[in-house]
């Protein structure tokens, strides 16, 4: 059993408080542009989805990563970035099938969310609970849900 | 006696918005409550005829009960 | 000091130059931010006698220490101008995303002086800041504006324009950001459109520090959680988050303050059908938040069908029953679309429906015929006369030239201003003053006119938060008023949201400000900064020229009785409460600041006045 971020975008009202725990949790300062999880905003269909690192089981940006910068944590599941041994070259930007990782040319490095080990800022500061953490295992139910939730926001504009 | 009852917000959820009721004489606010299954300490305003009550307050014939949790805005 | 950038934009739009100034600190340690430190800005630059219209006027843009961070619904910003709608010291606040996006750019404020000679709009890029050219966005609405914008620019940027109405000069036009959050009272709109700026478009990449992290974080836990736990502000299930702000209409209503029909009556038959309830289990798709609210009162609401269709957002409590109850209109599908005509339009919609309402009652007393409406009827419960109307009046076509006036104006054209429920020419909102005497008050002596945000007494009288008082009553009303002014002045200044204030106190507003600035202000000092704040924007107002006799209440609150439900028979019991209100605010008979009050305040006026 693994732990992980379950997002439920029909909870999410766009505060955005989550990209301000992120980059505060790591600087104590705030900046979205820093964050880990970013919160995109569908207006047309009045829809709000925080968007941040999976954690995959293969990840693309190891793979690409040759100088191991980035490691996958097998107890945790957290993929690990090293910014020591980082050299800058951004192919996990491009390998990263869902955006998920960042290269910040300002601060030099990539920007991944790494489940804050164990106790996720956002997750904590959501008072809106659209982010969750929790046992991933099993969540076939809760996902049908959501997608049931999904299916309906989108539709209501077809009508 | 004749009252009228109306509820607002969730307080109709599995309930009603408005409806008449015979009740007893000397029937209080708190009685209604009960009879609602509404814990007291959900109730945030709680109007007779308009004018604000609090629950120990005794209902007379006629009466419009308007039930509300607490809210606000602006 | 953390909390403030310290950087001040200055934009000249005679000659088009762009300084970069320091925050004067001395003032911001005594205004804090948004509505003071801009309003102080304001008054130490114009001189409040200026045409509101005229390039003379100054268009102040302000954040807060707390903007940007995740102070809880801190993320607002403040707009500041002499007010066209008013004479008043005009200002607006807002929330969405555009506050905090100037703030990551590294500046807490903006100065918009002069008139550009043709239209434009600014664009900030953290240090990049150019004035570019906007012809090709005049008589776009501000839906169409931002999505431009955001396609030219980045696209991620935050965008703050005008709509049509702003450009046309509507007296009441507002400045919209987020599309649909909006600076929507005092007519700022149209101090945008006299200096031909469509719009502020400002991305922003810096970091936002506090001072004192430890102290700042427990801080924030403490007012979130008390928000978090509070019924009525709970993001997850709270009264405000479920059933928006109309959850109000019901409540009202059944107290017989539901002003209906112009402030004909006090009581709307329908009101079932324009309420919180109504829209959430009808129209209502989710909930919505602003920058760093914990609260979610926005609504997401669907228009079914027709030219407006889809989704979009949904009417305020105030709005909702200006086009409602007070246009007599029950249909709420029909609110929502007006309601959003004013958002793409960029408008007022309190000022809109009410003056509306207010042509219905011109029309119905026979003071106005279809010669006057464009060949028209304009009778209470006409729903689809408030959305045409609404669109007329951005656009300033046939009588929607006169209606873009407000009500007051209108009126005063047909001979009947008494027919206008405006103080100093803005329209009241929702709650009826004659049924709620602190209201009449607290309206009365607003220093930005007719308004229900800068001294909400309703909370106490109506909704018994933090304690019940008597609305009936007149006893100990105007103290109560003057805390609720002054500590309004200071949450608008530390630009967090009203709303915190039903569930977190000044003790928590001062953690938060003390934790991001490090400025330790005891609970009495936080009080004298609102006070100093609400005794600076009377000074504008007395040099501005208005009088005592402004601050005053529309014939119909004073001479006509409510003619239903406990407050059946009552006028608003003003001048009683006015002698004592001047009296607890250290004014002399004709509500003049005493020089020694102005010392107490730090305050140095401008002009001789009474000294």
């Amino acid at each position: 059993m693994s732990k992980g971020l379950v997002v439920s975008p029909e909870k999410c009202t766009g505060c955005r408080t989550c990209e301000l725990a992120c980059s505060y949790g790591k600087s104590d300062s705030f900046n979205p542009k820093d964050s880990a999880v970013s919160v995109l905003f569908f207006d047309d269909v009045g829809l709000q989805v925080p968007m941040m690192c999976m954690q995959c089981d293969t990840p693309h940006c190891m793979t690409v990563c040759t100088v191991n910068a980035l490691s996958k944590d097998e107890k945790t599941g957290i993929v690990k970035y090293d910014s020591e041994k980082c050299i800058g070259c951004k192919m996990c930007v491009s390998a990263c099938p869902f955006g998920n990782m960042t290269y910040s040319s300002r601060l030099k490095k990539v920007i991944k969310c790494d489940l804050c080990s164990g106790d996720p800022q956002c997750v904590k500061m959501c008072d809106y609970y659209a982010i969750e953490y929790k046992e991933l295992d099993s969540n076939l139910n809760k996902r049908k849900n959501i997608a049931n939730q999904f299916k309906e926001a989108f539709g209501e504009v077809a009508k | 006696m004749d009252i009228e009852v109306k509820l607002f917000a969730y307080f109709r959820i599995g309930r009603w918005i408005s409806k008449r009721f015979s009740v007893a004489d000397g029937v209080i606010v708190k009685d209604i409550l009960k009879m609602l299954s509404i814990n007291e300490n959900e109730i945030g305003i709680v109007l007779i005829n308009g004018t604000y009550v609090n629950i120990e307050t005794p209902l007379k014939n006629g009466d419009i009960l308007a039930i509300f949790p607490p809210a606000a805005g602006g | 000091m953390k909390g403030w950038t310290e950087k001040l934009l200055r934009v000249n739009l005679n000659n088009k130059t762009i300084k970069i100034e320091k925050l004067n600190m001395d003032n911001a340690k005594l205004y804090i931010g948004g509505r003071g430190l801009g309003e102080k800005y304001l008054y130490d630059e114009i001189d409040p006698k200026i045409d509101a219209l005229s390039p003379e006027n100054k268009l102040i843009f302000m954040t807060g220490p707390l903007t940007g961070t995740y102070a809880t619904c801190a993320g607002r910003f403040n707009v500041s101008a002499k007010a066209p709608l008013t004479g008043t010291i005009g200002s607006s606040n807002s929330g969405g995303h555009f506050g905090p996006e100037l703030k990551f750019a590294g500046y807490d404020g903006i100065i918009f002086e002069g008139k550009s000679d043709s239209p434009v709009y600014l664009h900030i890029n953290d240090n990049i800041i150019e004035i570019k050219d906007a012809s090709h966005l005049w008589g776009k609405d501000v839906m169409e504006t931002t999505d431009i914008l955001l396609e030219e620019n980045e696209e991620d940027a935050k965008v703050a324009c005008i709509g049509p109405a702003g450009e046309n000069l509507v007296l009441f036009a507002a400045i919209m950001n987020d599309k649909d959050r909006a600076a929507g009272r005092s007519g700022l709109g149209a101090v945008m459109g006299s200096k031909n700026l469509k719009a502020v478009v400002v991305k922003g990449t810096n970091s936002i520090g506090v001072e004192i992290p430890a102290y700042f974080n427990k801080s924030i836990k403490e007012a979130r959680d008390k928000i978090k736990n509070n019924p009525v502000t709970a993001g997850n299930g709270g009264g405000l988050s479920t059933y928006g702000t109309q959850l109000l209409v019901n409540i009202l209503n059944e107290s017989h303050a539901l002003p209906t029909n112009n402030w004909q009556k006090s009581k709307f038959e329908d009101a079932e059908k324009i309420s919180g309830e109504f829209l959430a289990e009808n129209y209502l798709i989710r909930h919505k938040a602003c920058f760093a609210c914990s609260i979610g009162c926005g609504r997401v609401i669907k228009i079914p069908d027709g030219k407006y269709k889809g989704i979009v957002g949904g009417p305020e409590y105030e709005a909702g029953w200006s086009y409602g109850a007070s246009c007599g209109v029950n249909d709420m599908n029909s609110i929502d679309i007006a309601n959003y005509v004013c958002n793409m339009m960029g408008m007022d919609p309190i000022t809109m429906g009410s003056t509306i309402a207010c042509a219905m009652e011109l029309y119905e007393k026979g003071y106005i015929s279809e010669k006057d409406l464009d060949g028209k009827k304009l009778i209470f419960g006409d729903a689809e006369g408030i959305i045409e109307w609404t669109e007329k009046t951005a656009k300033r076509e046939g009588f929607g030239d006169i209606l873009a006036l407000g009500s007051y104006r209108m009126a005063e054209k047909y001979g009947h201003s008494e027919l206008s429920m405006t103080v100093k020419k803005q329209e009241m909102p929702a709650y009826d003053g004659r049924a709620i005497q602190g209201m009449g008050l607290s309206y009365a002596t607003s220093n930005r006119g007719g308004c229900h945000v800068r001294g909400y007494l309703t909370s106490t009288e109506v909704l018994g938060i933090p304690i019940k008082t008597d609305p009936l009553s007149t006893e100990g009303k105007a103290t109560l008023l003057k805390t609720f002014q002054d500590l309004t002045a200071l949450i608008d200044s530390a630009d967090v949201c009203l709303f915190t204030s039903f569930a977190i106190g000044l003790p928590e507003y001062a953690s938060m400000l003390r934790g991001a600035t490090g400025l330790e202000l005891t609970n009495e000092e936080m009080m004298l900064v609102g006070e100093r704040i609400w005794n600076l924007e009377k000074l504008f107002n007395l040099e501005a020229g208005l009088t005592k006799a402004d601050d005053t209440l529309p014939p119909r609150l004073l001479t006509e009785p409510v003619s239903s439900g406990p407050s059946k028979g009552k006028v608003t019991e003003l001048d009683v409460m006015l002698k004592e209100f001047y009296e607890v605010r250290g004014w002399d008979e004709e509500g003049i600041p005493n020089i020694e009050k102005l010392e107490e305040l730090s305050i140095e006026p401008k002009s001789e006045l009474a000294y």
